[in-house]
């Protein structure tokens, strides 16, 4: 098991209130597994995938990583493990404006991914955009980018939210195709969507509604 | 440490962020520019400012003293204690004078020295003052030969007239024909003895009102301290002992300007580079929150931003200096020069005025930036929400 969540929750306070964006989460994710999350806004996937990533600690439960605990480390392990394990496509894409393709998808990498880089865009059909600033590109240009960033480092486990929120039918197709390959080849993805279509494409599923999380007994494994 | 290094030297560079953003580059580096050369430029100038005047009333003392009477004139047995002295190779009567200039500060006096005319190359020859141009004065005839610096700043030259006839503001009585100009380091004019004692107002008989005392060689302490002793009811000592503090005291409230003057300048600088970066920060946020989601660490990005910062810093010092190396040589051939006074040009002096501003701000800019970083929600920040 890469990752493995036992009754995770993670809970916001204001003042005497407390709101949980999610309760008693139990997951595990295998190396080589597509894993969709689907849901409505607001049900608490985003929150899930930055829990599993480190970028939020858990209020309660534990997560694991390698069979060892995220909360156990260190935020410099924390942060070593997104720099080298992880890898995460943002809702958004925020490609970094005054970059170009090429340096986007190695921001805050050596040199050495550059190639790299330039066969990810060129996989990705940007071969033609790898100079090209964000403002020169087209909304699922710069989201394409964004899925060559996260996959740049060959990361163990990508994190993708809603990474075919703003993208035609066709491109969505494309990504979550993208992402199954990476999958193939020994990596693993955990993605939220609400985008049902795209099911087809996990090897697991879970549905979420108000931070609760239950397996897709029906879809999943399809 | 070494991770931390190593991601330093990751894409983008630390300074790709100026060089793209011309605009904003521009504005940061004209900003720093600016002020390195506006503190640069004024050390220069007050520092040649107030060499002028130390050449003009001090430096001559570094070669010899003076003694004045206190009655019609010093008496003789006086100058042949001197005279005999181990300490002192040369006891010369002289009378002076003042010619007035138009200087930064405003009018300010240069020394006309009267010697005896068959002195005239022994006094050049112990003084750093050297005949450029022209002839010396001949014994007892209304001439001076005047220092080139006081003849750029009178505007006149030889075969002029120069004197109270002439410029109601020269002390220097009737009307003087100018026979030679002088170079070197002290702005003296040299005029005949003869001529001054016939007009002199007292009739001092054979004995003489003042007289330059020049040391042996290597004993100008204990020329000074054989001066020291003469009976101070009968003579005025003046050395370079008795004139330095006075000018020391005001040079000194000078220098006590520019410090304010640097301090300020550094101050409002920094604040303002301290604003722009916090401006230049808040743009920046989400690239910054990327870089940390990414797995970039504070320390990291702390320091890609002293990196950049301080990159923009020297850039900006060197350029400012620059600047001010042309501002001070086109103010220097418009405006000083004709008033006699030469810009010795950009010193160490004034370069460790203008240290302290590529430092403070890329100290304060850090700060700014690091504060920002420590307090940075990267989730909030990515999901949009207010990450302070």
């Amino acid at each position: 098991m890469l990752i493995t969540t036992s009754d995770v929750g993670i809970c916001f306070s204001a003042g005497d209130t407390k709101t949980w964006a999610l309760r008693h989460v139990s997951l595990s994710v295998e190396a080589g597994q597509v894993i969709m999350i689907f849901g409505p806004s607001g049900s608490g996937k985003s929150s899930l995938l930055y829990l599993l990533s480190g970028m939020r600690p858990a209020s309660e439960g534990e997560v694991r990583y390698e069979g060892r605990l995220l909360s156990g480390r260190n935020s410099r392990q924390v942060r070593q493990l997104r720099f080298t394990d992880f890898g995460f496509v943002f809702q958004q894409h925020f490609l970094v404006g005054y970059l170009t393709a090429v340096e986007n998808v190695c921001a805050g990498r050596s040199h050495r991914y550059f190639e790299r880089a330039c066969n990810l865009l060129k996989e990705l059909g940007l071969a033609d955009k790898t100079n090209a600033y964000p403002a020169q590109l087209s909304y699922g240009q710069r989201q394409r980018v964004a899925l060559a960033r996260a996959l740049v480092h060959s990361p163990k486990v990508v994190f993708a939210d809603e990474p075919t929120a703003s993208v035609d039918s066709d491109m969505s197709i494309e990504i979550c195709q993208i992402l199954s390959d990476y999958c193939d080849q020994g990596g693993s993805c955990v993605m939220v969507t609400h985008d049902m279509a795209l099911k087809t494409y996990a090897d697991v599923v879970y549905s979420m509604r108000d931070g609760v999380l239950k397996p897709d007994t029906v879809c999943a494994g399809e | 440490m070494h991770t931390t290094l190593h991601s330093i030297a990751a894409l983008p560079w630390p300074w790709t962020f100026l060089l793209r953003n011309r605009s904003k580059g521009v504005l940061l580096l004209l900003l720093v520019m600016m002020s390195v050369l506006v503190i640069t430029a004024i050390s220069a100038i007050t520092d040649s400012v107030m060499m002028t005047v130390y050449r003009s009333s001090v430096l001559a003392y570094e070669y010899a003293s003076v003694i004045v009477s206190k009655g019609i004139g010093v008496p003789q047995r006086i100058i042949d204690h001197l005279r005999d002295a181990e300490s002192v190779e040369l006891v010369l009567p002289f009378l002076d004078s003042s010619v007035r200039v138009v200087g930064v500060l405003g009018s300010e006096s240069r020394p006309v020295v009267a010697v005896p005319a068959q002195e005239f190359e022994t006094v050049l020859s112990k003084l750093p003052v050297g005949l450029k141009g022209g002839r010396l004065p001949r014994q007892g005839e209304p001439e001076i030969a005047i220092h080139e610096s006081i003849a750029q700043a009178k505007g006149v030259w030889t075969g002029d007239l120069i004197g109270r006839e002439i410029d109601s503001d020269d002390y220097l009585w009737g009307a003087f024909m100018i026979t030679g100009v002088l170079e070197g380091d002290i702005p003296v004019c040299l005029a005949s003895l003869e001529y001054f004692k016939k007009q002199w107002v007292y009739d001092t008989g054979d004995l003489n009102y003042a007289y330059l005392v020049f040391p042996a060689l290597g004993r100008f302490e204990a020329m000074n301290e054989t001066l020291a002793n003469l009976p101070s009811d009968e003579v005025t000592i003046t050395t370079l002992e008795s004139v330095r503090p006075s000018y020391n005291a005001e040079y000194s409230n000078i220098r006590l300007i520019m410090w304010a003057v640097d301090l300020l300048v550094v101050v409002i600088v920094s604040t303002a580079m301290g604003l722009v970066n916090t401006v230049h920060y808040l743009s920046r946020l989400r690239e910054f929150a990327l870089m940390s989601a990414i797995g970039l660490t504070p320390a990291t990005l702390v320091l890609r931003t002293i990196v950049e910062v301080l990159s923009l810093g020297l850039v900006g010092f060197g350029a400012g200096l620059a600047a001010a190396k042309v501002t001070v040589s086109l103010l220097s051939a418009c405006l000083f020069r004709p008033r006699g006074i030469e810009i010795a040009g950009i010193g160490w002096r004034s370069i460790v005025f203008a240290i302290p501003v590529p430092i403070l701000v890329s100290v304060f800019s850090t700060i700014t930036i690091w504060f920002n970083i420590l307090k940075l929600d990267v989730v909030a920040m990515l999901e949009g929400r207010d990450c302070s």
